[in-house]
């Protein structure tokens, strides 16, 4: 319990230094990104000092009364409120991210949680047979694999699997007729849609899950515990699965909390390669229309998002590990 | 018919990219039902691996080359995967040398004895709680012990528990490697005794490997000694002790004596040392006939320290390392502080030298105060005040010549430079007795045994004259063979140079030939001090008589009956 | 001295004979060439890191010598555009009339360039904080612990993406500042642990009781014992930079006038090439970044057995 609460105490710190970052970060820039916006903004009409003021609170303005900024951009972030989006004026840059936060949270943490579970399976397996080709072709592979750049393998399936077989949709998140409901038609339609992007984060990200299971799976398996339950007579599989993997997991889950926020990156890109209408393309279309509120406000969603998947991970990790309940 | 024959065994290691080593070279040897047979050696002798080749452990890079090992008329070798899972109850058994790592970290006790029944199925399910309450008891482990996890136990506990669960498979025979060395003196004490009357109560047969004849000697009915792969002497424990035929084993149990005896000797410490032992730090100064170089002149004084460590773990008591501990080393005197780990022997070397601060109390060398000295002040302490550490192989830097490492401390404590530097080098390896010097000088650590390193360590510390040398338990990690010469080599120190030495320890042998005072600590408190000869022959306190006591002691076995 | 050589002689310490073999260098640059041949030695054992040496010595080679080796200038638009392979141009040319193969070998050093100068700045901050931060106790500890938590939790593409957005066109510099402030954490904090767990041992301390300066001790005695884990450590963080480069380039945010292999799949995107059947134009210069990530990744391989150097030989009993 005092685990728990302890990273729960850190996950807000942590959070609340994100939060702060996003506000630091357009002030430290050099030239005005709120100046900037303004420009950009007086182009749809004139600039009511309503908003005037929110660019200030989100972008700061050099002579502006930073604290006050500080304390109106935290309210901000407390209320959701993130302002008007540039690119989709007038449209609340909250609703935007709402619409498309659940295609990524859904699609990329199922296919990452996925991914993991598999890799480490692959990856205890073949530290289990070490030196066979249960060995040697899963981690040549997985290593050849997690050295492609996302957003190519993300093109080489799209041509391939999209184009030139045409097995798969290649772009949205689901067909331009059907009807967004919980029906299984709907769902059946998404998940059809979704399946190309998720086969890029599974093939791009399993390689790093699979070696690195390998690897603490293979010190564990050089670890006094192993051999003496050996000497007892269990059987494979008990030794394997709970002495040799079952202490293995424990750094490799540290692991996975560390690399999450890669993977969300790279999944990023990869939703920008098949027009999936999550956060990834989303941020892509505020960053190339210069739309600060939208991206902000994204930033600070997918940061959020990986903060709490690696809070539960870490809790995970407590409940794994009988050390961390003294 | 015998249960365990090992004929012509040969086991070879092939790592990848470096040469292979036969580490059991034509090994033969028979065990009888029921026989508690010692095997001995030291670092390197194939005893471990050949206790592994008969439990059918060894895993690459160990490969068995030639021979055959029979257990109850069964070649070992020629069983399947299955046969030897399903074989290992009633079978062989193995209890790993130091048993802290023996358990897995994340099941609990209980959770280790239900894998053993389940993976036999020898014990029908209603009774395996029972049945693991019952193993505990036979190694005097209460019942809560089952709901606890390895981490939450003390290693002799964890050793007791992995005996348990070797003995759950009732086993035919057993192999114990080295089962108690990781444990402090007076645990491995009560750990063998319980190992012993275990064997007798359940008849099976017992295969104790250790590095050290005196345990083996204690517990065994017979002996295998092995010696660089081979089996060079193999006899009842009486014979082996009364009339050893080998050189090798009369070299080994030369290193043996009872601290307790009028008069100890040691290969290699001259008669007069242990002489002297009887004498006072005064008298020892008195021989210091050496050059003025190095000869103490500051006595260190040691006045109410007391170390209390902040709490583990909120909610927890804090740790009182040392408790309110008063003594003086006077100059040229040689103290040594012995005690169990725990009993802050080593916090006090790290307050005298000012790497710890006291929690209270002082700490002065001649005026200065060591417990208030900045970083800069302890510079110019180590000059005076130098350190002998424990691990010769952990306290040399991989990377450095053993030049460079010598080096180091004569520039920065004396005046000279380049030539000079080399030749006062060159003369601390002579003293040290690394010849031809210019040779070792050219060495990296990984080019020495564990002696040379041990003994380069020694150099460093002197290089700056010091007046005071803190060893702390400099031959720990040696070989039994190879502690005389450094414990000679010491000694030879403080007659040649006069500097006063702080010896710690949790040996008592070496603690009465080496010191001339002595303290024996106990939870961060002195029980009792005084001449070392008088402590040790007639001790007054309890805890000090149960030091003693659990020193290995062939003679009191063989003799007394 | 009155040695007790009848117990040496009695054969129990395994005498390390003086020999000829394996003479070690007097002077310090002698033997930091030394310590580094053998390394390069025990890398290039390993038939995987070798292969990676191989490939990655390819495109060093194919970076240094694209004036010579490129049949045409990276920016030379004045061919026919979107033609497919020919003679002329084996991998054709692009949207704008430049010639592809061209590009691709020029793009090698953009990918490089920031591989190698990007990977080495961050692994420089990871030493200086990884050491300090393992070797100083106490004060401070807890909140370096944090901000590396900070930065290594951080999704760093995400934070890449719009620092860039702030920073319009920073080019090259820009992409290398944001990939070290994103890229640092994990090497310190490897460094660290292991900094903490060599300061434990006692040449550390034994170096201290030589009178040595704590600088001295960091970087004499400490820093050397971690060569392996720092040159991981670098090869990590440059596979990590040429990828962050590649995906920021592919996304229209890095230097868009140079030509590197993120901005050509960039421009072959926004040209449709995938519709126009020019796949090369998206193939060729993906393949280049995997291979060279590829290429690091193998030379880790060989990287990791070299922290398991043979000094610990003769502990085991």
């Amino acid at each position: 319990m005092r685990y728990a609460l302890r990273k729960l105490g850190l996950l807000l710190l942590t959070l609340w230094a994100a939060v702060t970052l996003n506000f630091v970060l357009p002030r430290l820039m050099p030239g005005s990104p709120a100046d900037a916006a303004i420009a950009r903004l007086s182009q749809n009409g004139p600039v009511s000092p309503a908003v005037q003021r929110a660019i200030e609170v989100q972008l700061g303005l050099p002579d502006g009364n930073l604290w006050d900024q500080y304390v109106s951009y935290l309210h901000n972030v407390l209320t959701l409120d993130f302002g008007v989006s540039y690119t989709f004026f007038p449209q609340q840059v909250s609703e935007l991210v709402a619409a498309a936060l659940p295609w990524t949270l859904v699609m990329v943490g199922l296919v990452t949680v996925v991914a993991f579970v598999l890799g480490t399976l692959i990856g205890v397996g073949a530290a289990w047979r070490r030196g066979t080709w249960m060995d040697s072709v899963p981690t040549m592979t997985g290593s050849f694999l997690s050295a492609f750049p996302y957003f190519w393998t993300a093109l080489l399936i799209l041509f391939f699997a999209g184009y030139v077989a045409g097995w798969f949709p290649t772009s949205g998140a689901y067909s331009a007729t059907a009807v967004p409901t919980f029906s299984a038609e709907f769902v059946g339609d998404a998940l059809y849609h979704a399946a190309l992007p998720a086969l890029t984060i599974l093939l791009t990200s399993l390689g790093g899950w699979i070696l690195g299971m390998r690897n603490t799976m293979i010190t564990t398996l050089g670890e006094d515990y192993v051999t003496f339950a050996e000497a007892n007579g269990l059987r494979g599989r008990t030794v394997a699965l709970r002495y040799a993997a079952r202490n293995a997991i424990l750094p490799n889950l540290t692991g996975f909390g560390m690399a999450l926020g890669g993977v969300v990156g790279g999944s990023l890109l990869v939703e920008q390669v098949f027009n999936y209408p999550g956060v990834g393309y989303l941020l892509f279309n505020a960053v190339t229309n210069q739309d600060f509120p939208l991206m902000q406000a994204l930033f600070l969603m997918i940061t959020v998002s990986v903060l709490v998947a690696n809070f539960l991970v870490e809790i995970l990790y407590g409940v794994l590990d009988p050390r961390t309940r003294r | 018919m015998s249960l365990l024959q090992i004929e012509d065994l040969t086991v070879v290691y092939e790592p990848r990219g470096a040469q292979p080593t036969t580490a059991v070279d034509r090994v033969s040897l028979s065990l009888e039902q029921g026989e508690f047979v010692g095997l001995v050696g030291e670092s390197g002798s194939g005893k471990s691996t050949l206790g592994f080749a008969i439990t059918r452990l060894a895993k690459a890079p160990a490969r068995i080359a030639s021979g055959r090992i029979v257990f109850d008329g069964t070649d070992i070798a020629g069983m399947g995967a299955e046969e030897l899972r399903a074989q290992r109850r009633g079978g062989f058994a193995m209890v790993l040398q130091s048993g802290m790592n023996a358990l897995n970290p994340v099941r609990s006790v209980g959770h280790h004895f239900a894998d053993v029944f389940a993976a036999h199925g020898h014990v029908p399910a209603p009774r395996r709680r029972a049945r693991a309450v019952d193993l505990l008891d036979k190694v005097q482990l209460p019942a809560t012990v089952l709901d606890r996890y390895p981490g939450e136990l003390s290693g002799g506990m964890r050793q007791r528990v992995s005996i348990a669960l070797a003995l759950s498979l009732e086993p035919r025979l057993m192999v114990f490697d080295e089962p108690t060395t990781a444990l402090d003196v007076l645990v491995q004490h009560a750990v063998m005794d319980t190992i012993r009357e275990l064997q007798k109560a359940e008849g099976f047969t017992a295969v104790l490997i250790s590095h050290d004849l005196g345990v083996v000697l204690e517990s065994a009915e017979r002996v295998a000694v092995m010696h660089d792969g081979r089996v060079v002497e193999d006899a009842p424990a009486r014979e082996l002790y009364r009339h050893p035929r080998h050189e090798y084993t009369r070299m080994l149990l030369s290193h043996y004596a009872d601290p307790r005896a009028e008069v100890v000797e040691l290969p290699g410490l001259s008669s007069r040392t242990v002489d002297a032992a009887g004498g006072t730090a005064a008298s020892v100064r008195g021989t210091a006939a050496g050059p003025d170089a190095g000869a103490a002149r500051d006595a260190v004084v040691v006045e109410h320290v007391s170390k209390v460590y902040p709490a583990p773990r909120r909610g927890e008591q804090p740790v009182t390392a040392v408790d309110d501990v008063s003594f003086t080393l006077e100059p040229g005197g040689a103290l040594a502080l012995v005690g169990q780990s725990g009993s802050g022997k080593s916090t006090i070397a790290k307050m005298l030298t000012g790497v710890e601060r006291p929690t209270s109390g002082t700490v002065r060398f001649g005026d200065q105060r060591v417990d208030r000295m900045r970083r800069r002040q302890l510079r110019r302490l180590h000059a005076d005040v130098q350190m002998v550490f424990q691990d010769p192989y952990s306290a040399l830097n991989p990377l450095s010549t053993v030049e460079y490492t010598l080096t180091r401390p004569v520039e920065n404590f004396t005046d000279l430079r380049g030539e000079a530097a080399r030749a006062r080098v060159l003369e601390l390896l002579e003293t040290v007795g690394l010849t031809p010097v210019e040779q070792f000088a050219a060495k990296l650590p990984h080019q020495l045994s564990g002696g040379q390193r041990q003994r380069v360590v020694i150099a460093r510390a002197l290089a700056s004259n010091p007046q005071v040398l803190v060893a702390d338990e400099p031959v720990s990690m040696l070989d039994v063979s190879l502690r005389a010469g450094v414990l000679a080599l010491l000694q030879e120190l403080r007659r040649e140079t006069g500097v006063s030495l702080l010896y710690i320890t949790h040996d008592l042998l070496s603690a009465r030939v080496i010191a001339d005072q002595i303290m024996v600590l106990h939870h961060g408190t002195v029980v009792e001090r005084g001449e070392t000869v008088r402590v040790l022959r007639f001790p007054e306190a309890d805890y000090t008589t149960r030091l003693l006591a659990a020193v290995p002691q062939p003679a009191r076995r063989f003799e007394a009956s | 001295m009155t040695e007790p050589t009848a117990v040496t002689a009695a054969g129990t310490e395994p005498q390390v004979v003086p020999g000829p073999p394996r003479r070690t260098s007097r002077t310090r640059t002698g033997r930091f060439f030394q310590v580094v041949g053998r390394g390069f030695a025990t890398v290039w054992a390993n038939p995987k890191a070798r292969v990676g040496l191989v490939m990655l010595g390819a495109f060093v080679l194919m970076a240094v010598l694209a004036p010579v080796l490129a049949p045409y200038g990276p920016h030379d638009d004045s061919f026919g555009r979107n033609e497919a392979g020919s003679a002329a141009h084996w991998l054709g040319t692009t949207g704008n009339g430049e010639d592809v193969l061209s590009q691709v070998i020029y793009g090698a050093r953009i990918s490089l360039l920031v591989g190698f100068v990007a990977g080495g700045l961050s692994t420089l901050v990871a030493v200086v904080i990884g050491l300090s931060w393992g070797y100083l106790r106490g004060w401070g500890d807890d909140v370096v612990n944090f901000l590396v938590n900070l930065f290594l939790v951080m999704p760093g593409l995400p934070l890449m993406i719009i620092i860039a957005a702030y920073l319009q066109n920073g080019g090259l510099p820009m992409i290398i500042l944001v990939v070290v402030l994103t890229g640092w954490a994990w090497g310190a904090r490897v460094l660290r642990s292991q900094t903490r767990s060599l300061r434990s041992r006692d040449f550390v301390t034994a170096a201290v009781f030589s009178g040595e300066r704590p600088a001295r001790v960091v970087f004499r005695e400490i820093l050397p014992n971690m060569t392996s884990m720092i040159a991981a450590s670098f090869f990590g963080a440059a596979t990590a930079a040429i990828l962050a480069e590649s995906g920021l380039s592919f996304l229209g945010l890095g230097d868009m006038s140079t030509v590197s292999w993120g901005s050509m799949i960039f421009w072959a995107q926004n040209s449709m090439a995938i519709l126009t059947g020019q796949w090369v134009l998206l193939f060729a210069p993906g393949l280049c970044i995997a291979l060279l990530a590829t290429s690091m990744t193998l030379v880790n391989f060989g990287v990791d057995g070299l922290s398991n150097p043979r000094l610990r030989e003769g502990t085991g009993r």
